[in-house]
């Protein structure tokens, strides 16, 4: 019996458990535990950039990994970052699911992983201690990231100081406003307890938080060819389960945290958020030779086609 | 008596190196964050890369500090067998945890390079800076070589005096 | 597997092997033979164990508390601390509490209040005739608090692991993090008392103003540290990188005892220091990933599976397991591996979540002191204490840590009655 050891950041109350646990499911039943599926929720081998390199050499087997985290070890897998790519889920389903995002997901084999496929955490949203409707309302603003060139520069197009601070430093220095604002997706907010130390939560959807759904490639190259397949599948069918329970769930931890009482949260009208996206479309161009121009344009193209169809 | 005077010689060599790098990382370190810190409060400006300078140097730092460590004997273990030993059999059992320690440390080394050598093969680069990160990584396998030829050097060396002393004691 | 690797382990920590390799070549060992995991891991695992910002506390404070020392500015304080409390009995070493506490709440690292504090007061309480295995377990003990008192890493995981509110987690161990300290100081007097420690003379108002004028320098160090963190200038971690700034500015440029000799001295000092410390907080992550691995949660589960509802009992039994597991494992290593269990037997026994998360912080925190594993006890080795010597004295604190963990465990309000106040629902 193999041990498929497998790896994700969040805790057991979240879709992306749920979907490990539909993945294990899946992959026992269909290898007649040939490979023992064991989930470590919670980082506790490591955090994503930790695991994925664990994962290059073998040490841990399979994990849906944030793609910004990914794209350190393959440029291509920041274009999901860009703000304002994707208008809705399913336009991001169909990109990721196509050519585009095959491509991506090839570009992770020379960084030692086989991509499977996409699952979510869902669209980032803006929380501040103070409403912001415009980007003028983010100048000499600080805000916090993670430490990726690209979100830094997508603050700083709308004046804002982009300060990267330690995931887990990020609650206390919010409380004592070290910096003033942080973008994540509903599950993090809520997970991280940050709408506790943030007045204002805006329902901006500026930024996709994909996670593409890796294996280590030594060890999948030594697997036969049937079991290969059914890992793949498994991951695909896992991963739309996942991206179902993660919609599913996002409305109900927009109702805890409005419960809460210590947060407003904000509807931005399709007006305003058009004036976000201009402001941070320059970051599409500076970033598209990096991630690579024919990539972004196939992409756009594909969102521009997908709008217009609808 | 020359080669004597020649390992004498790179020691002294090596140990003023450690010096210097140990120093400047600290000392780097600190002036990063402290010039962030200031660059944030009084101008709003950030460096971005300040964290990630600070955490890679201290990484070097602690690696090849290790070095100079082992040559004072100053990593800390449990010294209760050895203090209880007969001063002749401790003296033995300090030799072999040394050896012993050396081996580890060159097995540790030598695992080191092969994760340096598979990271440069995958081209992954830190966030912020962007740089390969098998660089940052060479701490390790560069760190665990100096203990294990650090700790070699001290299981060579006859015990000083006080050494002696100290285990009579 | 887990018997024999504990067994090979404790072996080589008996036999005098540095920490480090202790814990990182026997699961370095195991992996090569008993695992499919490629031995690489072990290096993995001790680059991304201390590639972490949080910890950066550990050398910034070292160097902070080594600038202190030599540069003059520990010695004006420690006069003002003799002045001050020095005719009380025990006041020098409930003087180290307070500054253990600080420190520890700040940093939220045990290892470098032990070594920063430590520095600091273990020459002054020598002196004045305090035994080294006493002192020790002090600082030990009373700096191991860090993660019960705001702001606490340890807190931030627990909450998110749990979905408890963070912010009622740092209220409630405001109020642990009061019993515990009391404890300790409630000791520290009895123990002084005994010893016939009613330390010099009597109080004299000349040398106290006298001393608060010569030390005035040293003594803006917690203003500046607490203002600038609640102010929202810098973080906890960044603030330890200002204390060493602030340090070497009064150093060398307004009592100028130290040269530039003296400052290399310190510098490659602290740099030994905390690799020293680093490497075994290092070795340590890489043993954590390999219990985490062989089935070290599931062992505790199906130990505690069928254990009922009945609220006493539960509480104990998780006690005892977080107990035993902190002699092992970092605290954040067990948030991550016990806790979401640990969560559910709880709750199903009635008990407060916020209140569960307090007492398994206490818990972990003693763990930080106990032997035969717990890190600070190694840690001590940096200040010229044996481990011998750290273990002796470490076990009468175990004892008062333990009484306040009981006290904290079986009186929920200690630690509930000030987040009620805030948050709906609690303890409830
Ligand atoms: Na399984
Ligand atoms: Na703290």
């Amino acid at each position: 019996q193999q041990v498929l050891k497998l790896h994700h950041d969040l805790p057991e109350d979240s879709a992306q458990h749920e979907g490990a646990l539909k993945f294990e499911e899946l992959v026992e039943a269909r290898t007649n535990h040939a490979i023992d599926v064991q989930i470590y929720a919670n980082n506790a081998l490591g955090d994503d950039v930790e695991v994925a390199q664990q994962m290059q050499f073998g040490a841990v087997q399979a994990a849906p990994i944030p793609t910004a985290k990914l794209s350190n070890f393959a440029p291509s897998l920041q274009l999901i970052d860009l703000p304002f790519l994707f208008p809705d889920r399913n336009t991001a389903y169909s990109v990721l699911d196509g050519k585009v995002g095959q491509s991506i997901l090839d570009d992770l084999s020379d960084a030692g992983f086989v991509g499977a496929s996409f699952w979510e955490s869902g669209f980032k949203q803006l929380t501040c201690d103070k409403a912001v409707t415009a980007p003028s309302d983010l100048q000499g603003v600080k805000a916090r990231v993670m430490e990726s060139p690209l979100l830094i520069a997508q603050f700083e197009e709308m004046g804002a100081t982009a300060i990267p601070i330690a995931f887990s430093e990020t609650y206390s220095a919010l409380q004592q406003g070290v910096v003033d604002c942080q973008e994540n997706p509903i599950v993090s907010i809520l997970n991280m307890k940050f709408y506790e130390v943030q007045d204002y939560m805006m329902l901006s959807n500026h930024g996709y938080l994909g996670t593409a759904f890796i294996f280590s490639k030594v060890w999948f190259d030594t697997l036969d060819a049937d079991t290969q397949q059914i890992l793949l599948e498994a991951a695909k069918e896992a991963g739309d389960f996942q991206r179902a329970r993660s919609a599913e769930l996002e409305a109900g931890y927009l109702d805890r945290i409005r419960e809460a009482g210590t947060t407003d949260i904000v509807t931005l009208t399709p007006e305003q958020l058009s004036v976000f996206a201009d402001a941070m479309e320059p970051v599409h161009a500076a970033f598209a030779d990096k991630i690579g121009p024919d990539l972004v344009a196939e992409a756009k193209a594909e969102v521009a086609s997908l709008r217009s169809g609808q | 008596m020359t080669l004597r005077h020649i390992a004498r010689g790179a020691d002294r060599i090596l140990s003023a190196l450690e010096a210097v790098l140990l120093i400047a990382l600290l000392v780097l370190s600190v002036a990063v964050l402290i010039a962030d810190i200031a660059l944030r409060v009084f101008a709003n400006v950030a460096l971005p890369w300040a964290a990630e300078a600070t955490r890679y140097a201290i990484v070097w730092m602690v690696f090849i500090g290790g070095s100079p460590a082992a040559r004072k004997g100053a990593h800390i273990s449990i010294d209760a067998l050895t203090e209880t030993l007969p001063a002749r059999h401790g003296l033995r059992l300090v030799r072999a945890t040394l050896l012993a320690s050396a081996a580890g440390c060159a097995v540790l080394a030598w695992y080191g390079w092969q994760l340096v050598r598979q990271m440069m093969m995958f081209h992954q680069r830190s966030p912020s800076l962007e740089w390969p990160m098998w660089m940052v990584y060479l701490a390790l396998p560069i760190g665990f070589a100096l203990m294990a030829l650090r700790f070699a050097q001290v299981a060579a060396s006859p015990p000083s005096a006080a050494d002696r002393a100290a285990l009579m004691s | 597997m887990l018997p024999s690797f504990t067994a090979v382990l404790l072996a080589l920590l008996i036999l005098g092997l540095p920490i480090f390799l202790t814990l990182a070549l026997p699961v370095l060992g195991f992996l090569a033979l008993t695992t499919p995991t490629p031995p690489v891991l072990v290096i993995q695992r001790l680059f991304s164990g201390i590639d972490k910002f949080p910890l950066m506390a550990i050398p910034f404070f070292i160097l902070a508390g080594n600038l202190m020392a030599t540069g003059g500015l520990s010695r004006r304080l420690n006069r003002l601390a003799i002045a001050l409390v020095g005719p009380m009995p025990g006041g020098l070493a409930m003087t180290s509490v307070c500054s253990s506490m600080f420190f520890s709440a700040i940093s939220g690292s045990s290892p470098a209040t032990v070594v920063a504090v430590g520095k600091l007061m273990l020459p002054t309480m020598t002196e004045a005739r305090y035994s080294k295995p006493f002192s020790i377990g002090l600082l030990m003990g009373a700096g191991s608090l860090g993660i019960v008192i705001p702001p606490s890493i340890f807190m931030i995981v627990y909450g998110s692991v749990t979905g408890v509110s963070i912010g009622a987690l740092f209220m409630a161990g405001i109020g642990a993090g009061l019993v515990y300290g009391a404890a300790f100081l409630l000791v520290t007097y009895v123990y002084a008392r005994m010893k016939g420690l009613a330390g010099t003379g009597g109080w004299s108002g000349a040398e106290i103003l006298s001393a608060l004028r010569d030390s005035a320098w040293g003594l803006a160090i917690p203003f500046i540290v607490l203002g600038g963190i609640y102010g929202g200038l810098f973080t906890p971690t960044e603030a330890a990188a200002v204390t060493v700034a602030y340090a070497a500015f009064v150093t060398l440029a307004i009592y100028r005892e130290m040269d530039l000799r003296g400052l290399r001295d310190v510098l490659m000092d602290s740099a030994i220091t905390t690799a020293q410390v680093m490497i075994i907080v290092a070795s340590a992550s890489a043993f954590a990933w390999y219990l985490t691995t062989s089935g070290f949660g599931m062992a505790v589960q199906s130990m505690l599976a069928g254990i009922g509802t009945d609220r006493l009992t539960v509480l104990i039994a998780i006690n005892a397991v977080v107990l035993v597991a902190g002699m092992f494992l970092d605290p954040n290593s067990i948030v991550i591996i016990l806790v979401p269990f640990l969560y559910t037997v709880a709750t199903a026994a009635g008990i407060d979540p916020v209140h569960l998360g307090v007492m398994i912080a206490v818990n972990a925190a003693i763990g930080m002191f106990t032997p035969p594993l717990g890190l600070n006890l190694f840690v001590a080795g940096s200040l010229g204490i044996t481990y011998r010597q750290a273990a002796v004295g470490s076990l009468p604190f175990i004892f008062v840590a333990l009484a306040a963990l009981v006290l904290i465990a079986l009186v929920p309000e200690i630690s509930l009655w000030l987040p009620a106040q805030i948050y709906p629902g609690i303890g409830e």
